[in-house]
C-alpha cells in the first residue's frame, strides 16, 4: 500500500494546499464557505477511477480522496468538461451531458457559484510587496492589457474565421453544415423506413409460402 | 511503589519514574512540537496522519477520541468530519501540549464539537462502548503500560468501531538503517539543540523509536487487548506503520 496511498496523499496535500492558499486571499469568500460546514461534494472525475470529495468550512476546503459516508451532492464529468465548466464557466457541458450533478443539485450549483465569484484584490495583495504605487500601475497595466486581449481576441477569430470560409473556403459556414447534419438525419430516417418495409415485406412473403 | 523497571529511551527507570520524565520531554516541546515535526519529518508527518484520516472511515454525527492528541492537527480534521452532531474528543495526559492544542484551535475558529480532556491513556475516564473511532498518533510509544492502555481503548470502544494506532515502526528496508540511525541519532537532536534548545528531548525521541515493539508485535498486542481483523500498513518503508483493529 505504502507508496502509492503516500503519493496520493501528498498529491490531494498539495491540491488542499494550492486551494486553500488561493482562498486565503478571498476572505469574503471564506467566510461564505461556512455556509457549506456541514456538507460534502463529491466530484467524480470519469474514466480515471478517482474521486474527490470537498468539505468546505470557514477556515478552508478539506480534500480528501476517500470519504466513507454518503455525499451531499455529486459532480461527475471527464476531467476536460469539468476543466471548462470550472476554469471558461462553459455550462453548455452542462446541457451537453457531459457534466451532470446528483444529489442536491441546488448546493451543487450553489457551490459552483460560490467558487465562480472569487474575487481576489491582487492590487491589494502586491501592495503588500511592492507598495501602493507600483501596485497600482502594475493593476492597471494588466487590466488595460486585459481589455486589448477581450476586444481583439474576438476579431482576430471573426476574421480568421471568415477567411477560411469565405476566401479560402477550406472550412463550411454554419447554415452549410446545418443543412449538411439535416440531410444525414433525413437520410438515416429513410434508411430505416426502407429497413422496416424490407422486413415487413419479408414477413408477409414467409406467411404467404404454402406449408408441407 | 511498583518496584517493575522499563525503558526511558535507553535508559532503565522504574516504572512510576517512566511517566515523569515523559511529561518533563513533552513539557519542554509543547510550544515547538509542531515545527519541530515539520522539519524532522520534512513535512512527511502531514502525509502520515492524513491517511490516518482518510482511513478512518470517520463520518458525519459519530464520537471520536484522539489519544495524545496534542496539538490537535487530527482533531481539527475530525470536527470537520463528525460535524455539529459529532462529537470530538482530544485528550492528552500532558497538559502543556493540550493548552497548545486548545489555544491553536481556538486560533483557527474550530469549536463546538471539541473537547479537551486530560487523560491517562492507561485509564482512559470514558463510559464504555462510547467512541466510533479512536486513533492515537505518535503517543502509545510513550506510555508506560501499552497493554493496559490498549484494554482501555477497546473498553471505551463501541462495537464495531475502529482503533488506529499511527506509530514509528522498524523500517522493512534493511540498507535504510544506517542511514536511519545516523538521521535519528546524529541530526535529530542536533536539530533539537538549535531550534528548541534541547538536544536531550529528541534524543529520547531517538531511543523511544528504537526501544518500540516492532510491527508484528504491536498486533499481536492488540489481538491480546480483544480487537479483531488487526492489521497494519507501512509507511515510507516501515519507518512508520498504521495500526488497525476493530472491536467485534
Amino acid at each position: 500500500m505504502s507508496l502509492k496511498a503516500e503519493v496520493s496523499m501528498a498529491l490531494t496535500a498539495a491540491l488542499e494546499t494550492a486551494i486553500n492558499t488561493y482562498l486565503q486571499m478571498d476572505p469574503e469568500t471564506l467566510k461564505r464557505l461556512a455556509d457549506f460546514s456541514d456538507k460534502v461534494i463529491a466530484i467524480e472525475l470519469q474514466d480515471t477511477g478517482i474521486s474527490l470529495y470537498c468539505l468546505p468550512q470557514a477556515q478552508g476546503m478539506t480534500i480528501m480522496s476517500h470519504y466513507q459516508g454518503d455525499a451531499d451532492t455529486t459532480i461527475s464529468g471527464r476531467p476536460v468538461s469539468l476543466a471548462k465548466l470550472t476554469i471558461l464557466n462553459d455550462t453548455q457541458v452542462m446541457f451537453a451531458g457531459e457534466v451532470t450533478i446528483s444529489g442536491d443539485v441546488e448546493l451543487g450549483q450553489d457551490f459552483k457559484k460560490l467558487l465562480e465569484n472569487i474575487d481576489i484584490d491582487w492590487e491589494e495583495h502586491l501592495s503588500q510587496v511592492t507598495g501602493d504605487i507600483i501596485a497600482h500601475k502594475t493593476g492597471h497595466a494588466i487590466r488595460e492589457m486585459a481589455a486589448w486581449w477581450r476586444n481583439n481576441s474576438k476579431r482576430a477569430q471573426q476574421n480568421g474565421r471568415e477567411y477560411l470560409q469565405e476566401e479560402v473556403q477550406i472550412i463550411p459556414d454554419k447554415e452549410e453544415v446545418e443543412a449538411f447534419f439535416a440531410g444525414v438525419e433525413t437520410l438515416r430516417d429513410d434508411a430505416a423506413r426502407l429497413a422496416a418495409r424490407i422486413s415487413q415485406l419479408a414477413s408477409s412473403r414467409a406467411d404467404d409460402k404454402p406449408k408441407d | 511503589m511498583n518496584d517493575k523497571t522499563t525503558h526511558f529511551g535507553y535508559e532503565d527507570v522504574s516504572w512510576d519514574e517512566k511517566q515523569g520524565k515523559v511529561a518533563g520531554v513533552f513539557h519542554s516541546v509543547a510550544q515547538k512540537y509542531d515545527i519541530m515535526n515539520d522539519l524532522m519529518s520534512m513535512g512527511v508527518h502531514r502525509l502520515w496522519k492524513r491517511l490516518t484520516i482518510e482511513l478512518s472511515g470517520v463520518r458525519k454525527g459519530q464520537r471520536v477520541l484522539d489519544i495524545a492528541g496534542g496539538t490537535g492537527d487530527l482533531a481539527a480534521k475530525f470536527s470537520r468530519l463528525v460535524g455539529p452532531e459529532g462529537e470530538v474528543i482530544l485528550a492528552d495526559i500532558n497538559d502543556s501540549m493540550l493548552k497548545v492544542g486548545r489555544d491553536r484551535l481556538a486560533d483557527k475558529g474550530i469549536a463546538g464539537n471539541i473537547q479537551f480532556v486530560q487523560a491517562n491513556a492507561q485509564c482512559l475516564p470514558f463510559a464504555d462502548d462510547h467512541f466510533d473511532c479512536i486513533t492515537i498518533a505518535f503517543g502509545l510509544r510513550n506510555v508506560t503500560d501499552k497493554d493496559e492502555a490498549l484494554r482501555s481503548m477497546y473498553r471505551v470502544l463501541k462495537p464495531g468501531g475502529q482503533l488506529m494506532v499511527l506509530e514509528f515502526s522498524k523500517p522493512t528496508v534493511k540498507a535504510l538503517n544506517p542511514i536511519y540511525d545516523t538521521y535519528s541519532f546524529k541530526i535529530l537532536p542536533f536539530i533539537g539543540k538549535l531550534v528548541t534548545n534541547d538536544a536531550e528531548s529528541y534524543q529520547y525521541l531517538a531511543e523511544s523509536i528504537r526501544m518500540h515493539p516492532d510491527q508484528e508485535t504491536l498486533k499481536e498486542m492488540m489481538e491480546k487487548a480483544g480487537f479483531s481483523q488487526c492489521q497494519y500498513h507501512n509507511l515510507t518503508a516501515g519507518i512508520v506503520a498504521l495500526h488497525r483493529g476493530f472491536k467485534i
